[in-house]
C-alpha cells in the first residue's frame, strides 16, 4: 500500500504525515552525528591548546560511547511513556549543552562530564528517532529505520568540512560553542514536529512476507522471550564480526603491500587503504536503507541470511583474494555493504515481533548488543597477538557471520513462529500515555 | 697524638660520608626515549655527553616510534624523545619545538658475493631470490613496503606479488632481518644506517622509489630537568652529535 499524500487519509496529513515524521527524525539524527564522527577533528587542537595527552582526551569519547549505548533502554522507556517530542527536545538541549561544556573545559574531568552529557543527549535522540520511524511505518519499517540510521552518517558527511574549517579559522572552542548551539537548536526545532502516530489504523499494511508478532510485548515480556535473546546473540555476532574485520583492514592492506598503492575507480584515485576506509562510510550509509527496503519486500530472516552469509564469505574472500589493490578495495566494500544493514533490519524485526507500544524501549534494549559487541572486539587483538597473524581473528569473524546467517533461518524464524503460537498473556503493564 | 689522630680520622669519615652521598644525589638523571634504529649511534652520543658532563646520568630506552609516542602521551617519565617526525608531530602539544636531527633512506643489502645476483630494486622480484624483510607492522617493514609499492607503480602490481613470493624471512626487529642475510636470504631492503661494508654489499635504490624519513629530537614539556634535557638535545643535534650520526651512515637533517 502506498503512502503518498494522495492516498493518505485526513488523519495522516500535516505533521501526521509519516514522511514528515521520518524527515524530522533524519534531521535530528544528522545533528547528533558529529558527536561520534566529528569528534576526531577536535582532538589535536585540544591537545595543543591544553597540553593534554591524546589518550587522556579520548577517554571523553569512550565515556560518550558507553553512555550513548548503555543508557538507551532507560531513555527509550521514557520515550514510550512521554512521547518523542519532549524527549528529543531534552536530548537536543543536552547535546547542545555538552559541546558548550566542552568549549569552556579547562580540565579533563570537565571534558569527561561533557562527554557523558553528550552521550545522554545523543542516546535519547538516536533511540527516539529510530523508535518513532518504526512506529510510523508498518509496510516500510526496514526502509524507515534504514533511512533514519543512515542520517546519522550523512550528517557528519555534510558538516565535517565546515566544522574542520571553523576549527582552523576560529579555534576549537568557538567551533564547539557554535556547532553545539546550532545542532542543539535544530534538534529542538525539529522535535516540535515529532509525534507518536494515531492509534486509529496503520498508515500502510504490513507486507505478507514479513512475519509479525501477535501482541505488544512490554519490556519485561520482551526480556523473557527467547526471540529477543536469539536476536541479541545474532546482533552481537554480526556487529562484533564486522568491527573485527574493520579493525584488521589496515594490517591486511599492509601485509598484502597494497596500502599505499594508488587505486582508480569511478574516476577517483586514492591509496587503496584510504579508498577502502572511505568506501566503508559510503557502503554503511547505502546498505541501511537499501537492505531495509529489501527486507520489507522479501522478509527479515531471509534478508538477514543472505546479508550475513555474504558478509562471512566477503571476509574470507578478502583474506584470500584481496591481494591486489583493486580486489582489496572491492572486497572490503562488499564486507562493509553486508554489515551496515544490522542497524535497519534488527530494529524493524524488533518492532515486527514485539509490537508497537514499546517499540522504542524494546529496540533500546536490543541496541545494547552493539555495546556488548564492542567489548568482544579487543579479543581480536589478543588472538592476533597470540597467533602472530590477523587470519585467525578474521576466520572467527567470518564464522560469526555464517553462524548468524544460519541462525536467521534455522533458529530465529522457527522460534518466532513458535512464540506466536504461545497464548497471549494478560496485560500487566499500564497503557502508555498518548503523546502529542 | 693518638687522640688527635682519632679525632682527625673521625672528622674525615664524617666529612666523606656526608659529601659522597650528596654528590650522588646531585647527579641529574635524564630519561631519554630513542628510536630503536638509532641505538648504536645514540649509545655513542650519550657516552660522549656523559664524559663531558659528569654530573649527568642518562638512562636511554631504545623503543619503536609508536611506543615512544604512547609513553609521552601517557606522561611516563621522559625528558627527551627522539623519533620519526610523523611520530613526534602526533605529540607536539606535549613537546618543546622538535629539532631535525637526521634523515634515513633505504638501501638494498646483499651478502658478500651477492648470491642472488641482485643489481637493483626490480631484481627483487626475480624467481629464486630469497628475501628477508621486516614485518609490515615494524618500521623497517613499513618503509620497505612503501618502496616496493612505489616500484609497482612503474612495473605493475605483479612486481609486488612476485616480491612477496620471494620472502623467506619476516622479522619485527631490524637486527633479526639482517641476521638472516647470508644464511637464509639473498637480499633485504633496510635503512642506509645499517650499511656495514665488512658484512654486506650495498645496492642503492633510485630516489624515485626511495622513502626518506626525517627524525627529530625534542624536550618533553613535562621534564623536571628541562635545562639539562635541552642541553642534551642541543648536543645531540650539534656538531658532535651530527658527526657521530654521519659515522653511522645517517644522512644529515634537511636544510632549514
Amino acid at each position: 500500500m502506498s503512502t503518498t499524500s494522495e492516498t493518505l487519509g485526513t488523519e495522516y496529513r500535516g505533521l501526521k504525515n509519516p514522511w514528515v515524521q521520518l524527515v524530522a527524525g533524519i534531521v535530528c539524527m544528522a545533528m547528533v552525528a558529529n558527536y561520534q564522527y566529528g569528534w576526531t577533528a577536535f582532538v589535536n587542537p585540544m591537545a595543543a591548546k591544553n597540553g593534554w595527552g591524546i589518550a587522556a582526551i579520548q577517554v571523553s569519547f569512550t565515556v560518550f560511547v558507553l553512555v550513548e549505548t548503555w543508557l538507551v533502554p532507560f531513555e527509550a522507556a521514557l520515550v514510550d511513556r512521554y512521547g518523542p517530542r519532549v524527549m528529543v527536545m531534552i536530548g537536543g538541549i543536552l547535546a547542545g549543552l555538552a559541546w558548550v561544556i566542552d568549549s569552556s573545559a579547562t580540565t579533563l574531568p570537565m571534558l569527561y562530564i561533557g562527554g557523558a552529557v553528550a552521550g545522554v543527549g545523543a542516546g535519547i535522540v538516536y533511540g527516539t528517532c529510530i523508535g518513532n520511524a518504526l512506529k510510523w511505518f508498518a509496510g516500510r519499517r526496514g526502509l524507515a529505520a534504514g533511512l533514519t540510521s543512515a542520517g546519522f552518517g550523512a550528517g557528519a558527511a555534510i558538516t565535517v568540512v565546515p566544522l574542520t574549517m571553523m576549527i582552523a579559522s576560529s579555534g576549537y572552542q568557538h567551533t564547539f560553542l557554535f556547532f553545539g548551539i546550532l545542532q542543539g537548536a535544530i534538534i529542538v526545532i525539529a522535535s516540535l514536529i515529532l509525534i507518536t502516530p494515531p492509534k486509529t489504523k496503520p498508515v500502510d499494511t504490513t507486507p505478507p512476507r514479513v512475519l509479525q508478532g501477535t501482541y505488544d510485548h512490554s519490556p519485561a515480556q520482551t526480556l523473557r522471550s527467547p526471540v529477543f535473546w536469539v536476536m541479541y546473540v545474532m546482533f552481537v555476532l554480526v556487529a562484533a564480526g564486522g568491527l573485527m574485520a574493520v579493525a584488521q583492514l589496515g594490517p591486511i592492506a599492509k601485509d598484502y603491500y597494497v596500502d599505499t598503492f594508488p587505486v582508480s575507480l569511478l574516476g577517483i584515485t586514492l591509496p587503496a587503504l584510504t579508498f577502502a576506509l572511505s568506501l566503508n562510510n559510503i557502503m554503511n550509509g547505502v546498505t541501511r536503507p537499501l537492505l531495509g527496503f529489501i527486507s520489507d519486500r522479501a522478509g527479515r530472516e531471509i534478508t538477514m541470511f543472505w546479508a550475513f552469509l555474504i558478509e562471512g564469505i566477503g571476509i574470507l574472500a578478502l583474506m584470500k583474494w584481496g591481494t591486489t589493490p583493486v580486489s582489496f578495495v572491492i572486497l572490503s566494500g562488499l564486507v562493509f555493504f553486508a554489515w551496515g544493514e544490522i542497524f535497519s533490519i534488527f530494529p524493524s524485526t524488533t518492532r515486527d515481533h514485539f509490537g508497537q507500544r514499546y517499540a522504542t524501549t524494546n529496540y533500546g534494549m536490543l541496541y545494547t548488543a552493539k555495546g556488548t559487541a564492542a567489548l568482544i572486539v579487543p579479543l581480536a587483538s589478543v588472538i592476533t597477538a597470540a597467533t602472530g597473524s590477523w587470519s585467525a581473528a578474521l576466520e572467527i569473524a567470518a564464522a560469526m557471520n555464517v553462524i548468524a546467517a544460519v541462525m536467521a533461518i534455522g533458529v530465529l524464524k522457527p522460534v518466532r513462529l513458535w512464540d506466536n503460537k504461545q497464548p497471549v498473556p494478560e496485560p500487566v503493564v499500564p497503557a502508555a500515555v498518548p503523546a502529542s | 697524638m693518638k687522640r688527635s689522630f682519632f679525632f682527625a680520622a673521625t672528622l674525615a669519615l664524617v666529612v666523606t660520608a656526608s659529601v659522597v652521598p650528596t654528590r650522588a644525589a646531585d647527579k641529574v638523571q635524564l630519561d631519554v626515549l630513542i628510536a630503536s634504529n638509532a641505538q648504536h649511534a645514540f649509545t655513542e652520543i650519550i657516552k660522549d655527553y656523559e664524559a663531558k658532563h659528569p654530573s649527568v646520568e642518562i638512562k636511554p630506552q631504545f623503543l619503536g616510534g609508536a611506543t615512544i609516542a604512547k609513553m609521552v602521551d601517557e606522561g611516563k617519565p621522559a625528558d627527551v624523545a627522539m623519533a620519526g617526525s610523523t611520530i613526534l608531530k602526533r605529540e607536539e602539544s606535549l613537546l618543546e619545538k622538535p629539532i631535525d636531527i637526521l634523515q634515513n633512506k633505504e638501501v638494498i643489502l646483499v651478502p658478500k658475493g651477492n648470491p642472488g645476483k641482485v643489481t637493483g630494486l626490480k631484481d627483487l622480484a626475480n624467481p629464486g631470490v630469497k628475501l628477508s624483510l621486516g614485518t609490515p607492522s615494524s618500521a623497517v617493514g613499513t618503509i620497505a613496503s612503501q618502496v616496493i609499492q612505489k616500484g609497482a607503480a612503474e612495473w605493475g602490481f605483479d612486481f609486488v606479488q612476485n616480491v612477496r613470493k620471494n620472502i623467506v624471512v619476516q622479522e619485527d626487529k631490524g637486527s633479526d632481518v639482517l641476521a638472516a642475510l647470508g644464511p637464509k636470504a639473498d637480499a633485504t631492503i633496510t635503512f642506509a644506517s645499517d650499511v656495514d661494508p665488512s658484512k654486506y654489499q650495498t645496492i642503492m635504490i633510485d630516489d624515485k622509489y626511495n622513502v626518506v624519513s626525517t627524525y627529530q629530537i625534542a624536550v618533553v614539556k613535562a621534564s623536571k630537568n628541562a635545562a639539562t634535557a635541552k642541553d642534551f638535545a642541543d648536543f645531540a643535534s650539534g656538531p658532535v652529535g651530527l658527526a657521530t650520526l654521519r659515522k653511522f651512515n645517517y644522512l644529515p637533517p634537511p636544510p632549514k
